[in-house]
């Protein structure tokens, strides 16, 4: 088992590497030099000269890449063009937020994507199998975008029930912001629940199908230890998706946080890209990368925890 | 005589299909002493299996089933959900064919045993497991306090079959099912495990009905036999009347294709053409488009199960008229 994690923790390391690589490379094949973003145009060559010296774009990449990997390493990911201040310091508090929003919107997404998918899986073929199934796919295809505006001018333009935008006070914590969570979550929401049930749907019903189910039934369990059963048996392949689903939406959503003003990675992602700062833009994609990455180092013990198959497969092997 | 502990009267299964319902079983009768074994021969899809599951009522939900079944007294086709799962693996439990997808995979095989003594008896868990561990030592697990903490996947096709007995057994049931429950397993693991059967059936005396398509494991460990097919008994008897005097030409047709160590240099006679169309039974008897001694007579109308002797039943309207020897495979004459 440990020796699985240590595996597994190995294996993170090259892709850590990489994404960091291509996070460095992004800045450098986009058009332009990275420091013109702070060059005037009218400014002399010899200052520009300097500019670009000063922040180190004048060396040869590979050295460029590793100077910055030390300094990642150290958690100094540069200054942002725009503010002057650590990218660090912008990238951690975005993240914090849009993991508020994910946490909220995996939960919801989860919960309404196993109660629907399971009985659908259930009630297999009849109306409220369909009827779930189109309310599944209704939500994968949502455009969120669209979704998210009709929220706002439902709950906030008509009913003034919730805030449109927004985060409220900084300091005023989950307690006077909850409100501001609901309408983007609801959101985010709605595409992992249509995949996280219709994924629920299959797998549970491909369980349904199996023999053991009829065996469990032979032996006269309560219905409710069975379901148990089938619990743990769909569980490992589900968790992956809801894993990924989770892992997705750490990314933010550029189009969700915008439209709601939420102080995300999506939305700093945004206004670095308009702003052409490159810094904060590669700081914000190496840190989100990062958190991806470990959801589905997560995700990959949990399945091995779960599934004995797996975990004696590994012990067999490994 | 003893009144029969498992009594089975007109026992219909109906199955929605896409193209409209089809009838799995026409009307089975039989009954069953304690202690007795009662095999069930036949090919696959003459409802064999079907019969069996649909004592526990474990059919798929397109199904329904008609007629009366009554186990020591209780009418199973009456209970409710909630009474249904109280005699399923305590009054009467089932041993499947192919126990590698008849066992949760995720659970260990102790955890499966002890949790249906929970279910039934209400016990601890640590006296559930030490039941495990008695049931796997009755069923020579070797090692069995290891076993218990095995996956299914971890232990031998024997040995699982062996925890699925031991799961079946696990509530002291007065009716043990066991459907095929040999077919999977290796030919020398096969006789090991009849064997073992066969001695906890004798020393639990418990009312076993063995479905079988094998007539050697009929011969091993049947007081009874009963030939399904097509969704019909064709025959039922004694052991030594159905696999000595069989009346059907069905019945004689399945002792004939047995291989023994008589018949090297002989060539085997098969039974010709395939088992029908459930959906499209011919009318009158079902094995006539099959049968050698057909005529016309026999498309008429279903036969009723006749007595040849008092417990030696035959649906064969020509029954009386055909020779009673069996002719066992000719001799090659080329």
């Amino acid at each position: 088992m440990l020796r699985f994690v240590l595996h597994r923790l190995a294996y993170a390391v090259p892709i850590i590497v990489g994404v960091s690589l291509v996070c460095f490379l992004l800045v450098h094949v986009a058009p332009g030099d990275p420091a013109s973003a702070l060059i005037p145009d009218d400014t002399p060559p010899e200052i520009a000269a300097q500019i670009r010296a000063a922040y180190g774009f004048d060396r040869p990449l590979p050295i460029q890449y590793l100077t910055w990997l030390g300094n990642v390493a150290t958690g100094d990911l540069g200054l942002a063009l725009s503010t002057r201040r650590p990218v660090i310091e912008e990238v951690l508090p975005a993240v914090a937020n849009t993991l508020r929003l994910a946490a909220g919107a995996i939960v919801l997404a989860c919960v309404a994507g196993v109660v629907l998918g399971t009985l659908a899986a259930y009630r297999a073929g009849r109306t409220s199998d369909r009827a779930i199934s189109a309310i599944g796919i209704s939500g994968m295809s949502v455009p969120q975008y669209w979704l998210g505006i009709v929220l706002v001018i439902v709950f906030s333009v008509e009913l003034g029930l919730l805030p449109a935008t927004g985060m409220g006070h900084p300091d005023a914590g989950l307690a006077g912001q909850w409100q501001h969570m609901i309408l983007p979550t609801i959101t985010l929401a709605t595409v992992p629940a249509g995949v996280i049930a219709r994924s629920v749907r299959s797998a549970v019903s491909e369980v349904l199908q199996q023999e053991y189910v009829q065996a469990l039934e032979a032996k006269g369990l309560p219905a409710a230890w069975i379901v148990l059963h089938v619990a743990k048996n769909a569980a490992p392949a589900l968790l992956a998706i809801m894993g990924l689903q989770f892992a997705n939406l750490l990314g933010g959503s550029i189009l969700v946080e915008t439209i709601f003003a939420w102080p995300g990675s999506g939305y700093l992602l945004n206004s670095a890209i308009f702003l052409r700062d490159l810094p904060l833009m590669q700081g914000t994609v190496l840190v989100l990368a990062l958190f991806f990455v470990l959801a589905n180092l997560a995700v990959d013990l949990l399945q091995m925890a779960l599934d004995p198959r797996m975990n004696s497969a590994r012990r067999g092997s490994g | 005589m003893s009144k029969p502990l498992v009594q089975v009267s007109d026992l219909r299964v109906v199955v929605r299909g896409a193209d409209g319902p089809v009838t799995i079983l026409h009307g089975v009768d039989f009954s069953l002493e304690a202690g007795k074994v009662l095999c069930v021969l036949g090919e696959s899809g003459s409802g064999k299996s079907m019969t069996m599951r649909a004592l526990m009522r474990l059919v798929p939900r397109s199904a329904t089933i008609s007629g009366r079944v009554l186990i020591d007294g209780v009418d199973v086709l009456a209970l409710r959900e909630r009474e249904l799962a109280r005699i399923r693996g305590s009054l009467v439990a089932m041993i499947f064919q192919e126990p590698a997808t008849a066992l949760d995979p995720t659970f260990t095989i102790g955890h499966q045993i002890a949790e249906t003594v929970r279910a039934h008896e209400g016990a601890s868990w640590a006296d559930a497991r030490r039941r495990a561990l008695d049931l796997l030592e009755l069923v020579q697990v070797p090692s069995a306090a290891r076993r218990l903490q095995a996956y299914p996947h971890e232990l031998s096709g024997g040995l699982r079959q062996r925890a699925m007995i031991a799961l079946a057994l696990s509530c002291r049931p007065k009716v043990l099912i066991a459907d095929e429950p040999t077919t999977a397993l290796d030919a020398t693991v096969q006789i090991q495990v009849l064997l073992l059967l066969r001695e906890l059936q004798r020393e639990l005396g418990m009312a076993t009905l063995f479905v079988t398509h094998d007539v050697g494991v009929a011969c091993e460990i049947a007081d009874e036999v009963a030939v399904m097919y097509a969704g019909r008994i064709v025959e039922r008897g004694s052991t030594e009347e159905v696999l000595g005097r069989a009346g059907h030409p069905y019945a004689r047709g399945l002792l004939r294709s047995v291989v023994t160590s008589d018949l090297v240099g002989t060539r085997l006679v098969p039974i010709d053409g395939s088992p029908p169309e459930l959906s499209a039974l011919p009318p009158g008897c079902s094995f006539a488009p099959r049968c050698n001694h057909a005529i016309e007579r026999c498309s008429a109308a279903v036969p009723e199960l006749a007595a040849l002797s008092a417990s030696h039943r035959v649906r064969c309207a020509r029954l009386g008229e055909l020779e009673p020897a069996i002719p066992h495979a000719q001799e090659v004459s080329t």
